[in-house]
């Protein structure tokens, strides 16, 4: 029997979405921190470094630096390599933007800390405009 | 979010699709961010360019159909991916070269001020306090919020495109000035004794305040260079777009006007111990070598040319080591015009305009020994250009461009 839980959360974007759960308590800069063709963290000492968030539930705290940002995540959206889903724990205006305009769903203000409750691998199926993420336990799939 | 009848319209395609399509980008922004209202933008920064990575050809197209348009609001540019007039000569390929400059002609259709900078405030882009803009580029945001008391979001392409065409946007964040107030203290208690510091600084409360808006106190007023190092800085290892200093920039004539009558959330300081440790987390070159020496990020004012300029004066650099100021073509022609480009070139420098080494990801500058006075340049390099970066002030890292070594 699989473990599930569920986090009830805000919509920023609306969408539904499923993927694996990428996620650490981190800042990401995704000008500078990622080359959007290949959907590869490249920051140097990034906890996300060489790990790849295409197709994933993207989870970490705000985007960081650069205002290319925006640019970037719709650049890995039309190049096939965006993340499925963005949650964030706090709310930079260009992560924002980015998921906008790219139909990506993002979800923040999850009524539990996500990086306490959610592992990297988990499944993840959410539903940013119910407000309502169902996380699958790794180790229960 | 409220649209007015005429928003409503512009929205519904009545002024046509290319604004239609720009109002979508608005509304779904400005919906996600829960604005209230979309409201007029007095001046823009915006990027017209074609991306590094993939898609270039597409974007051009969606360039070119946004060039049909004028833009109803003053609107300059960020950085450009190439230097225009020496592109060859930093290893740009035709191809790369024949798009960008397939815009040009577009961008002046359009009325768009090719300023091609990540710093407008030092090409006369320097909206005064209270002005409602929409800006890209993380370091002229807190520049134009912090030092200016202008006010805007952290905006990107896909914000300030569409505003520099419908003259909107969303009011959220720093358009309100509930948002404006400080939420941490940082006492200054090391010496800034040139830009390098102030950016060390930056870091400092940038990776502290997160989005937040610090707060600093008992430091002496700025330069413009430093300054602009600041605020670069602050957007580094934070997302900082506004911040105060106390009795120094427009919103902070006392602590109390920072906070707006609020405590900070925390307090803390910086000495030079804590200046010591950036300039330590930033220096991740193992070998004494040095490639390529980079000057000018945020582009170098014309100040920082004569002052690099000064230092090679009778000079030469190591035959093994580049040096780039990067700056605006605007600015280089000044220095072409007053001298200052022939001493920097007489000693083996060069003066890269419209762009830089993390922005062009040129292959020259890659998996090189990286040496520079930019806390933003040398938190990037490893990532854009796989670099190993000296990172140091810059006297030392024009001494070491003589010396073709630390």
């Amino acid at each position: 029997m699989a473990k599930m839980l569920v986090i009830k959360g805000r919509k920023v974007v609306g969408g539904k979405a499923e993927g694996e759960a990428l996620i650490a308590d981190e800042r990401v800069s995704f000008w500078g921190g990622t080359d959007p063709t290949r959907g590869i963290v490249h920051e140097v000492g990034s906890k996300f470094e060489g790990k790849n968030f295409a197709g994933k539930v993207f989870i970490f705290r705000f985007t960081k630096g650069s205002s290319g940002t925006s640019a970037y995540i719709n650049i890995a959206k039309r190049m096939g390599v965006a993340p499925a889903a963005i949650i964030n724990t706090e709310l930079d205006a260009l992560c924002v933007l980015g998921c906008a305009i790219s139909d990506i769903p993002m979800m923040t203000d999850l009524d539990r800390d996500p990086f306490k409750s959610i592992s990297n691998g988990d499944f993840i199926k959410l539903d940013a405009d119910k407000g309502v993420i169902e996380v699958t336990k790794k180790a229960s799939r | 979010m409220k649209l007015t009848d005429g928003q409503k319209r512009m929205l519904e395609g009545e002024d046509g699709p290319i604004l239609a399509m720009a109002m979508t980008y608005l509304v779904k922004y400005g919906e996600a961010m829960s604005a209230d209202a979309l409201i007029p933008v007095r001046n823009v920064h915006t990027t017209f360019t074609i991306p590094m990575a993939g898609g270039s050809e597409d974007v051009v197209e969606l360039l070119k159909m946004f060039g049909q348009l004028r833009v109803k609001v003053p609107t300059t540019t960020h950085v450009g991916f190439i230097d225009f007039k020496k592109w060859r000569e930093f290893g740009i390929e035709e191809r790369r070269y024949q798009l960008q400059a397939s815009l040009v002609p577009i961008a002046a259709q359009a009325g768009i001020q090719l300023t091609w900078t990540c710093a407008p405030e030092i090409v006369g882009n320097a909206p005064l306090k209270g002005q409602t803009c929409a800006w890209m580029e993380s370091a002229a945001i807190a520049y134009a919020n912090g030092i200016l008391g202008a006010r805007t979001n952290r905006e990107g392409a896909e914000s300030t495109i569409p505003a520099a065409l419908t003259g909107l946007i969303p009011r959220f964040g720093n358009h309100l000035t509930k948002n404006r107030r400080g939420t941490i203290l940082v006492d200054v208690e090391a010496d800034l004794e040139n830009l390098t510091d102030w950016g060390t600084l930056g870091y400092f409360g940038g990776a502290l305040a997160g989005l937040g808006v610090p707060v600093f106190r008992k430091c002496h007023v700025p330069t413009l260079e430093e300054a602009k190092e600041l605020c670069a800085a602050l957007a580094t290892e934070g997302g900082v777009g506004m911040f105060h200093i106390v009795g120094i920039t427009p919103e902070a004539a006392t602590q109390e006007a920072a906070f707006q009558g609020d405590k900070p959330r925390s307090r803390h300081i910086f000495t030079n111990k804590e200046k010591k440790a950036v300039y330590a987390r930033l220096n991740n070159c193992p070998s004494p070598e040095v490639d390529i020496v980079m000057l000018g990020c945020p582009h170098a004012t014309l100040t920082e040319i004569v002052e690099v300029a000064h230092l090679l004066e009778g000079k030469k650099i190591s035959p093994n080591v580049e040096l780039w100021v990067c700056t605006t073509d605007s600015i280089r022609s000044y220095a072409e015009k007053l001298g200052y480009d022939k001493m920097i070139a007489d000693a083996g420098g060069k003066i890269m305009a419209d762009t830089c080494p993390c922005i062009s990801q040129i292959d020259m500058a890659r998996n090189k020994k990286y040496m520079t006075n930019s806390v933003k340049q040398a938190y990037y390099a490893p990532g854009q250009l796989r670099a190993q970066v000296h990172f140091a002030n810059t006297r030392d890292c024009v001494e070491t461009a003589i010396k073709g070594r630390r």
